[in-house]
């Protein structure tokens, strides 16, 4: 579309190793004026590297980096007319929206600031994305969607040629996200390229001209998005063929271990599912589409309405004790904050929760007998990587941290057992290895729901996958009818259409 | 318009303004001698050494910090001065060796403050204990007179007006501009509300905070030269405890200790208000036995009034962003 | 000198036994043949230094001195913990007696019980300890005494006038024995006048609080006829306000307004030279010093004491303070 133009950006096999790994590589891609480039992968695909590197955070390892033409050895930002608005704000709170603006580069002296030029400033650049923010309110004062655009304003105020929008979408209400798509196009006419991160593929067909697809750190895939179908996009973020899986998984029994009927809260909607003992049920869908909530409903954490059986007996309402007796563990999606004592040892964290397993003699003799021997065959089984059991667990990779936790419920010999995210942050090996343990688990008997946005992830592992969309069950799929495509579809295609019904 | 931009700046004086107003009605029925010009102008007068100093502490809150140790050098810079003069007999000398010295010692604070990222409440406690210390043994906890010819500072008037209520205009307009004028007011005020922004847009947060603790020290140095200059000499208890009294003027003011943002002009009314409970009390002839339980009652309903409007405030945000959430979810 | 060491041995021999009871003699012997070695020392627990507090100290010392004892000083700048912190370390340095000035009573009656139980005698100096039940006496000012004083020649002066006579009394701290005390033998001599009015203030012995004071009072009270300082180094902050209301008239001049105070400060004593005040009451520091370390001294070697022992200042005039300089302790 701007075929002889010069392109703003252009870069060629960027890569960037951490201490000697490669955690992005390849990256290529040139970028004209007024175009918008979105950035896709699943999480993990090293989308953040990527972003970093080219808002001039981080310096790349290897490649080569053309602004407007000529060849820099990294991206330095604002004087480059490259800006970046990032998912953590970066506003002033208790300023307004107009000091916000203009702070970082003011009108007038240093001993006598112009408020009225920084005013006029401030009142144009609003003017100019059409949006009509009160430029005397402080930042704290407004909406988290108001916000996001003054965040926009001020990384557009100082950088006209490249915006970086890293998910700019994901806390705003319907009308402003529409609204923010208004002043990126009104951004587009005046010549300013975007790179567009976002996980949901409406918008990315909607906003982006081209993309660049990446997978496990490489970029797997770049073009215009008029000649990609959507599904082929979808395929080759995913990676693998459809329906192909990893594990040659067991036949679950017949008994049902859990389930639970018209299960309601405010966050979800007259849920109702089963699962056999020795099952595993992937619970896929969008940030926000109230699986953690329904998970945590169903381990008591949360209230909700409705019934939740264990062996056919009935055990709602449901609380977390309750559920602990029926066997039932739940390891959560934040295993810093939930689950894990970040100071203790490997020892501690792996016999936290069930002590008695571990220990044979707990009050005779001193000590607890029969603990690190426990404790060590268990960081064995688990393939924990740690120098000794007696290490803080701090010291440990994030997957070797969900290992020990893992093992620490594990280990308690429970019935039914809920994972979230179990693999978020793991890298690739230590994914692997989790999924076999949940699979060997599996084989031993157990029900096991597996909540993940990860949907490789669930399609490796999961004997069945339910689909869940703001807050109701949209679908569901038996392992031989597994289809990524149409799984993503159902997860997130109508997330507008649905939370625009909602609204109005 | 342009008085537009400081919106946010008169709600946060506009509570203790009220409540000073309240109070001076209150007195003026209760007391005759209360509402007279004469009463006025000491009232002023007696409210100039805490009142400059909470307009330095203002800043200091502002940028996020706090300085618990600005009575010690209060009392340092009285005692350099007091040394200084009786040593030399120049006035001059003493006078501008005194002030840098305030200087120096808020800028010791801002610097100890930023660089090891201890909280400002344990290094400035830490620097009040040494500065005492040094003033203490500098004196050997003399008490030290200062000539009254000298002590213009605090007891002289320019075109009838005295001394230290000019002092104390003079910084409060100063005080002002530079918060409001300046491109160091904004940087601090940004600096106060997020440091993690004022670091990603790269801005001198090092120097900004170093310049507040500064003109803290400035303003303690000023405030122990009027000090001494009124009470006639240096004496080893002064400054003592009055760094609490500053603090609660600026709180009171409607500056919150959390910073970002705040009010010159309230942290000067809030130390106008505590004299006037003092004053007011003297007025009365109050039992000498009832005058910390009023105190305490006082600047408890002022601490009320003033949480029950940002309450208020706080409700009606919580209420907006509410209604914008359930449009997202349901 | 060695019997309450062997006193002390006899008494562990009888609780202890086996190898502890060697241990603890041996401990013991060695510790009272260091200590025979070496003199006698006092603790000396300060609550915080100001004018009159160091001339005290310092009387103290120079008593000390005299008798070849050694004199062990800590300062609690004002801080009860601290003071509480640094009697234990006394008690640890096991010194042969303590002189406390208590920042706090509560707060160091816990250090002071230990300092008991070790058997090291407390007295308190200056200020009293009226609840206590680990101080063995208490040397100090007679601050009844001492307000009396500078009351009863106010009176006189004051004597005569037609009319309601109004009174500033400048209080102390309303938490401090001194300050107290002062007040009460102040309001006893004034009462012998009948158409006295006292409008007492309090200042917390801060100058600048009774500048405020002053300056307020006379705002309310432009006819108050005298002032009484608790303490005489307020009497620089009270010329202040004077001079600046026109006031400050000399002893002798028309107008002039009575001002006596107690202490014996520098500020007091050039004030009540020059004729801005009347007289103050000057503390018998080096007596109050002497007496405290004699009965440290006495309690060391067992014997028994007065509790109460108080000291009474002498009140000079503007007409008699030159010629008594050197028995007041501030005066330079």
């Amino acid at each position: 579309m701007h075929k002889g133009a010069r392109p703003v950006l252009s870069v060629n096999q960027l890569s960037k190793a951490f201490s000697g790994k490669t955690v992005v590589k390849d990256v290529t891609f040139e970028l004209y004026p007024g175009e918008i480039l979105a950035l896709v992968g699943e999480n993990g695909a090293g989308k953040s590297t990527t972003k970093n590197m080219l808002c001039g955070l981080l310096t790349p390892t290897l490649g080569q980096i053309f602004v407007e033409g000529e060849e820099v050895p990294e991206i330095q930002g604002v004087e480059q007319g490259i800006s970046a608005v990032h998912q953590e704000l970066s506003l002033f709170p208790s300023l307004t929206v107009a000091e916000n603006l203009c702070i970082n580069d003011l009108p007038g002296s240093a001993l006598n600031v112009d408020w009225h030029e920084t005013q006029r400033l401030a009142t144009e650049q609003l003017a100019f994305l059409g949006v009509e923010i009160d430029i005397l309110a402080n930042v704290e004062s407004l909406g988290a969607g108001k916000q996001q655009i003054v965040e926009i304003a001020k990384a557009s105020m100082h950088a006209n040629k490249i915006l970086i929008l890293d998910e700019p979408t994901t806390s705003l209400t319907v009308p402003e996200r529409e609204k923010l798509f208004s002043i990126m196009r009104m951004l587009k006419e005046r010549g300013v390229a975007m790179i567009f991160i976002s996980h949901f593929m409406d918008e990315v067909y909607a906003m982006a001209d081209k993309f660049v697809a990446l997978r496990d750190g490489t970029q797997v895939g770049t073009g215009y998005l008029k000649d990609v179908p959507r599904r082929e996009l979808e395929a080759l973020m995913v990676g693998r063929a459809i329906g192909e899986s990893a594990f040659d998984l067991h036949k679950p029994s017949e008994k049902i271990a859990l389930s639970i009927n018209n299960l309601s809260s405010h966050r979800f909607d007259k849920v109702s599912l089963a699962v056999a003992s020795g099952e595993i049920l992937g619970i896929a869908g969008l940030m926000g589409a109230g699986r953690t909530e329904l998970v945590e409903s169903i381990f008591g954490i949360r209230a909700a309405s409705g019934d939740i059986y264990i062996d056919n007996e009935q055990v709602s309402p449901a609380s977390v004790s309750k559920m602990k007796k029926k066997g039932v563990v739940y390891v959560t999606e934040d295993r810093r904050k939930n689950g894990m004592f970040s100071g203790r040892s490997v020892k501690e964290n792996s016999s936290a929760a069930g002590l008695s397993y571990f220990v044979k003699q707990l009050v005779k003799g001193l000590g607890f007998s029969g603990e690190r021997e426990a404790v060590a065959r268990l960081s064995q089984d688990m393939n924990v990587s740690t120098p000794s059991i007696d290490a803080s667990v701090r010291q440990l990779s994030g997957g070797n941290q969900q290992k020990v936790l893992l093992g620490r419920w594990l280990a308690t010999k429970p019935k039914i057992c809920i994972l979230d995210e179990p693999t978020k942050g793991v890298d690739i090996g230590a994914k692997f290895e989790i999924h076999k343990k949940i699979v060997a688990f599996a084989k031993q008997g157990v029900a096991v729901i597996v909540v993940s946005s990860d949907l490789q992830e669930l399609l490796d592992v999961s004997h069945r996958i339910m689909v869940m969309r703001t807050g109701h069950m949209v679908g569901e799929f038996e392992r031989e009818n597994f289809d990524a495509v149409k799984i993503i579809s159902l997860a997130a295609s109508s997330v507008h259409e649905q939370s625009q019904q909602v609204a109005s | 318009m342009k008085l537009n931009n400081y919106k946010f700046f008169e709600q946060n004086w506009s509570a203790i303004a009220v409540a000073t107003l309240v109070l001076c009605v209150f007195l003026t029925i209760a007391s005759p001698a209360f509402m007279s010009f004469a009463n006025m102008q000491s009232v002023l007068v007696q409210a100039s050494v805490t009142a400059i100093m909470a307009v330095g502490m203002t800043y200091i809150i502002i940028g996020g910090g706090i300085d618990i140790s600005i009575g010690a050098i209060l009392f340092f810079i009285s005692s350099v001065f007091a040394e200084l003069f009786v040593a030399t007999g120049s006035y001059p000398l003493a006078l501008g060796v005194s002030l840098i010295t305030g200087v120096l010692l808020g800028a010791v604070n801002g610097f100890l403050a930023i660089k090891f990222k201890v909280t400002p409440l344990i290094t400035t406690l830490a620097t009040y204990t040494i500065y005492r210390g040094m003033a203490i043994h500098l004196t050997g906890a003399q008490n030290i007179p200062v000539p009254r010819e000298i002590g213009y500072l605090g007891n002289g008037s320019f075109l009838g007006i005295p001394v230290p209520i000019l002092l104390m205009v003079l910084v409060t307009i100063l005080g002002v501009y530079l918060i409001q004028k300046t491109r160091f007011g904004l940087y601090l005020r940004a600096v106060g509300s997020s440091e993690e922004s004022a670091h990603e847009s790269s801005l001198p947060i090092m120097r900004v905070t170093v310049l507040a603790y500064l003109i803290g020290g400035l303003t303690a140095a000023l405030a122990g030269l009027i000090l001494i200059a009124r009470v006639g000499g240096l004496q080893s208890d002064i400054g003592i405890g009055l760094e609490f009294t500053v603090i609660a003027a600026v709180i009171l003011g409607g500056t919150k200790l959390s910073g970002g943002s705040g009010s010159i002009l309230g942290s000067v009314i809030g130390a106008i208000f505590l004299v006037l409970i003092d004053n007011g009390l003297n007025m009365l002839n109050a039992s000498p036995y009832v005058y910390d339980t009023v105190r305490g009652i006082v600047l408890l309903v002022a601490v009320i009034v003033d949480r029950l409007s940002e309450v208020r405030k706080s409700r009606e945000l919580i209420k907006n962003s509410a209604m914008k959430m359930r449009g997202t979810t349901s | 000198m060695l019997r309450p060491f062997k006193g002390k041995v006899m008494n562990i021999k009888k609780r202890i036994s086996g190898v502890l009871f060697v241990v603890a003699t041996l401990l013991l012997s060695s510790v009272s043949t260091s200590a025979l070695a070496k003199k006698i020392r006092i603790g000396l627990a300060v609550d915080q230094l100001f004018e009159s507090r160091v001339a005290e100290n310092n009387a103290i010392k120079v008593a000390a001195e005299k008798l070849g004892f050694e004199v062990i000083e800590v300062v609690a700048d004002g801080d009860a913990q601290t003071q509480n912190a640094q009697i234990q370390s006394l008690v640890v340095q096991r010194v042969d007696a303590i002189l406390v000035c208590a920042v706090d009573q509560n707060t160091i009656e816990r250090a002071l019980m230990r300092a008991k139980r070790a058997r090291i005698p407390v007295i308190a100096y200056d200020r009293a300890l009226p609840d206590s039940r680990t101080v063995a006496a208490f040397v100090g000012p007679d601050s009844i005494s001492d307000g009396f004083e500078a009351g009863k020649y106010m009176a006189e002066q004051l004597k005569g006038i037609e009319g309601k006579v109004q009174v500033l009394e400048l209080l102390g701290a309303l938490n401090d024995q001194n300050g107290i005390d002062r007040s009460k033998g102040f309001n006893k001599a004034l009462n012998a006048l009948p158409n006295v009015e006292i409008i007492s203030v309090p200042t917390d012995w801060d100058s600048a609080k009774a500048l405020a004071a002053t300056e307020n009072a006379f705002q309310a009270n432009p006819n108050i006829k005298a002032i009484f300082a608790a303490t005489d180094t307020q009497i620089p902050a009270i010329e202040t306000v004077l001079s600046n209301l026109n006031k400050a008239h000399k002893v002798g001049q028309d107008g002039h307004i009575v001002v006596t105070g107690v202490n014996g400060s520098n500020d007091g004593y050039a004030a009540t030279v020059s004729g801005f005040a009347d007289g103050i009451v000057v503390m018998d520091l080096t007596n109050i010093g002497e007496k405290s370390v004699q009965l440290a001294a006495a309690l060391i070697r067992g014997e028994s004491v007065g509790k109460h022992n108080v000291v009474p200042g002498q009140f000079y005039s503007h007409d008699n303070i030159v010629e008594n300089k050197a028995d007041i302790w501030g005066a330079n």
